[in-house]
């Protein structure tokens, strides 16, 4: 277990360093892009004096680094600035957006999961057999549509032909139907392919043979040694795919007209709205860092193998 | 005159592969006695493998044909159901495989993955934690209660293999079937993991089924010796006759090619030529095409299985032939 | 390699599909003037939102445009778009995962640190990211598509630079005072361009998706240019007329993702069974 607790500081030291450049990064690009915020508020009628006063009231006249620190600290604290067309705190738009996204990519998640491992399981397991083949002609196929031409045509199947649910907006839980089968479908046929190869890894590795010589039942041995070592990586790509899912939700979003902050984040960059750009993208890389990082140290509690092979780097 | 533990009779094994149907495993028949250690030599691909996975019936039933009985204690295993099987996994026959690199679950520390199988038995948790530590200590590994907490990739492969070996025998199984047990370890090591199979076989009265390609390990360990080539076996006969009396051309190659210390021979004599392809179907002596006494006769019928002295039998018209 | 890829590859179903498919649409691509007589961008009001019919297979669009010949033009931008962003890519992870796994130590934590950084974000924020800043345009998606996906070559080509570097003529050429540059261009290199053709044509298809999912957003492709992202964000306005708008480009962009993604994996059986990407 110390193993496992040296392993997860590291990883949270990394984690933060990835942050830092990341938001570096950030930082330089806003400085780059067109509109120096005192122009942005002020008409050439404002004097310079007063020009100079809000300069340092927000520390425009310190060294970058400083001006970094301040801009850190207030992303930080939730002060993402206001909104250049209309005004808004930007915290505010998020506040109300954000969880309209958790929902759906959050569901999206975990549906994708209760069906595709063990669909992928049963792929494995039958291996070759007609139920695996129609199984994996469907994940090749679902990998090859985009998904916003599948939201189009679920669209055009449900709504337009049998106008069955609502085209677009949050009208209730109906509302919620076509986007996150949008979601879930390529994802799903993904996770499903994954299962499916891990599983039939596995079932090649000699520890099996070891377990059934020993006398366990084919049960025991599918669920403590196949299906448990196979996980891993599973598991591991359930935290690595949250993040895609959210920035899947700006194309799902922009079709369904669902008031989340992928179509918030869509509509800023349309309209140039660079604060709302960058709050946005601030919180999509801090829950990039931290889903990544989580990844990292669960697959490290589970595989031990993964833990030496730490150790071993480091000496 | 010991009681026979297993019998197989008469044993053919095919697989459907791509290229068609391929025989592993030929009509084969030999028995393992109780208390004896039974070797099966042959080149790899001479089916000795398969032969073992079968007698844990853990050949994959979908994609091979299987004939013949193979009766342990009188019951024919190939007609047990999986449930069935499960009990006798194990409990009855063991088996430890060629390469202990990935023969244990990496995930799962070397104890528990014994514990497992002990636990199995409806043994108490600390009454079975405490066996763990003594087979650990039976298959001499040193410090075992720091050594139980180990994962595999912690062990060498010569401790990992003392831990299989531990982990089979762990249920007093009458039969520990041995895959190639020493084929990916170092020469010292491999007759220390030799040395602990006979000492726990006596001490446990289990018999031994060893797989191997290697005469040296026969030499040392084995009481009866089965020599398989392309899915037959040619000659059965106990240590002593087969090393001192080979009759079968093949094994008699076999004996030429071994490195020996006592004679200077020169360089290792090879056989010539190659495997017959089992896909095919093969009429007559497998060993045919490369034998340097090949008759016409060898190229029609099979050669049955002859008694030529007490216990030692041959499938060979050479030898029926002068006789 | 040539010989080992038409000897094996056409006994190899996946290979032979994904040829089929890919050359049909690059000849249909690359005839576009021929196969039909329109052209992508006259706009006739008066033929507006016309059904598939024999004289507009596809039908038209809201100006009238013939959408048969829209998606024929599309396939051009498809395929140039998707084979500049993909030589890009390669160009650069192959370079850099060179230089990681020949040299290791602290240029290979250097590059290993920027391969994360770009994983540090979901794919498609950092190419709107790339975007916004450089304005929407075509030649901006190539560059936004190469950046984010030239890291997986880098970690494919470091891990086979690094096992192939040690290997005893290697040891040789470097013996006979070969430079740096040789042994990595004579010698290693050569051994990775299997692995790398696989994953170039594995990285085709999701350029490509990558490309209409941006003209699709609007940050990509402008109209009238006829992308097939572009067509189907201007066909969903009328999806419940005209919902064949909606379809047929969506059609063209799974055909060529499927093309590619099974020459692709036709390839890595033939070429490098064991890779995974």
């Amino acid at each position: 277990m110390n193993d496992l607790l040296e392993y997860t500081i590291r990883r949270l030291i990394q984690g933060i360093f990835v942050v830092i450049v990341v938001t570096a990064i950030l930082f330089i690009i806003m400085q780059m892009m067109p509109g120096d915020p005192i122009q942005l508020i002020s008409s050439p009628r404002v004097s310079q004096e007063k020009i100079d006063e809000l300069k340092e009231l927000w520390g425009l006249d310190k060294p970058i680094l400083v001006q970094y620190f301040y801009w850190i600290s207030n992303l930080l604290r939730g002060d993402f600035g206001r909104s250049i067309t209309t005004g808004q705190k930007v915290i505010d738009l998020l506040k109300s957006r954000l969880p309209y996204t958790l929902m759906l990519s959050g569901s999206a998640l975990l549906i994708n999961y209760i069906i595709a491992i063990p669909l992928g399981l049963l792929a494995a397991y039958k291996k070759d057999t007609i139920l695996d083949k129609v199984l994996v002609i469907i994940t090749v196929i679902f990998r090859a549509i985009p998904d916003f031409w599948l939201g189009i045509l679920l669209i055009i199947i449900f709504s337009v032909s049998l106008k069955l649910l609502p085209v677009s907006g949050y009208s209730g839980l109906e509302s919620l139907v076509l986007p996150l089968l949008t979601m879930t479908l390529p994802y799903l046929a993904s996770i499903l392919r994954l299962t499916r190869s891990e599983v039939l890894e596995v079932i090649r590795e000699k520890h099996v043979s070891t377990a059934y010589a020993k006398g366990l039942k084919m049960k025991v041995v599918l669920i403590k040694h196949i299906l448990r070592n196979a996980l891993i990586p599973v598991t591991v790509m359930f935290f690595l795919s949250f993040p895609w899912l959210i920035g899947g939700s700006v194309i799902v979003e922009s079709i369904f007209a669902w008031p989340g902050m992928g179509r918030l984040l869509w509509k800023a960059i349309s309209t140039q709205d660079f604060p709302i750009v960058q709050g946005i993208i601030f919180i999509i890389a801090l829950l990039t860092v931290t889903c990544n990082t989580a990844g990292d140290i669960l697959t490290a509690f589970l595989d031990p193998r993964i833990r030496a092979e730490m150790k071993g780097e480091r000496t | 005159m010991e009681k026979d533990l297993i019998k197989v009779n008469n044993l053919s094994i095919k697989f459907n592969t791509k290229l068609g149907y391929v025989s592993a495993v030929d009509d084969i028949s030999f028995n393992i006695k109780e208390k004896e250690i039974f070797a099966l030599v042959g080149e790899s691909g001479s089916g000795k493998s398969t032969t073992a996975y079968a007698l844990m019936n853990l050949i994959n039933a979908r994609n091979s044909i299987k004939k013949g009985e193979i009766l342990f204690k009188g019951k024919d295993i190939l007609k047990l159901n999986e449930r069935e099987m499960t009990k006798i996994r194990g409990k009855e026959i063991a088996m430890i495989f060629q390469n202990p690199l990935d023969s244990l679950n990496p995930i799962y520390t070397a104890g528990s993955q014994v514990y497992e199988a002990i636990a199995l038995d409806k043994v108490e948790k600390r009454e079975a934690w405490n066996r763990v530590i003594n087979i650990f200590k039976e298959v001499r590994l040193s410090d075992p209660e720091q050594r139980i907490k180990s994962y595999p990739h912690e062990l060498s492969g010569g401790m990992r293999q003392r831990v299989m070996i531990g982990m089979m025998l762990s249920r007093r199984p009458e039969l520990l079937i041995a895959d190639e047990p020493t084929t990916a370890l170092d020469v010292t090591i491999q007759s220390q993991i030799l040395d602990i199979i006979k000492e726990l076989k006596s001490k446990f009265n289990t018999s031994v089924l060893v797989i191997t390609h290697d005469f040296g390990i026969v030499a040392e360990i084995a009481d009866r010796v089965g020599v398989m080539y392309a899915g037959k076996i040619l000659e059965i006969g106990d240590v002593y006759q087969i090393f001192e009396n080979p009759l079968h051309p093949y094994t008699q190659l076999l004996m030429k090619s071994l490195p020996r210390i006592t004679k200077k021979e020169g360089r290792l004599q090879t056989i010539e030529g190659s495997v017959p392809n089992l896909t095919d179907d093969i009429k007559g002596c497998r060993f045919n095409n490369r034998c340097p006494y090949s008759l016409d006769a060898c190229k029609g019928e099979d050669s049955e299985m002859l008694e030529i002295e007490k216990g030692h039998y041959v499938a060979c018209h050479l030898v029926v032939k002068e006789k | 390699m040539i010989s080992q890829i038409l000897r094996e590859g056409f006994k190899n179903k996946t290979f032979l599909a994904g040829t089929i498919i890919i050359l049909t649409m690059t000849i249909i691509a690359a005839l576009a003037g021929v196969i039909t007589n329109y052209s992508y961008d006259e706009i006739n009001i008066s033929n507006a939102l016309v059904k598939p019919n024999l004289q507009h297979l596809f039908g038209t669009d809201q100006l009238g445009r013939d959408l048969f010949t829209r998606v024929v033009y599309g396939a051009r931008i498809a395929l140039r778009v998707g084979f500049i962003a993909v030589v890009i890519e390669t160009f650069i992870g192959v370079t850099l995962g060179l230089l990681a796994g020949y040299y290791g130590g602290r240029i290979e934590k250097v590059i290993l640190f920027i391969t994360d950084l770009t994983w540090s974000m979901p794919p498609i924020i950092l190419a709107l990211a790339i975007v916004t800043m450089l304005g929407p345009s075509i030649n901006n998606v190539i560059i936004a598509i190469a950046i984010v996906s030239w890291a997986q070559f880098t970690r494919v080509v470091r891990a086979k630079t690094q096992s192939i570097k040690n290997l005893p003529y290697i040891e040789a050429a470097r013996a006979f005072g070969e430079n740096d540059f040789d042994i990595i261009l004579r010698y290693i290199l050569p051994n990775i361009v299997p692995s790398i053709i696989v994953i170039s044509t594995l990285a085709l298809p999701s350029a490509i998706m990558a490309t209409t999912a941006l003209g699709f957003l609007g940050l990509g492709a402008q109209p009238p240019t006829p992308d097939w992202g572009v067509i189907l964000s201007e066909g969903i306005t009328y999806i419940n007329k005209a919902s064949w708008i909606s379809i047929f480009p969506g059609i063209a962009i799974v055909s060529i993702v499927v093309g590619f993604n099974l020459l692709g994996e036709g390839l890595r059986d033939v070429l490098d069974p064991r890779l995974k990407v």
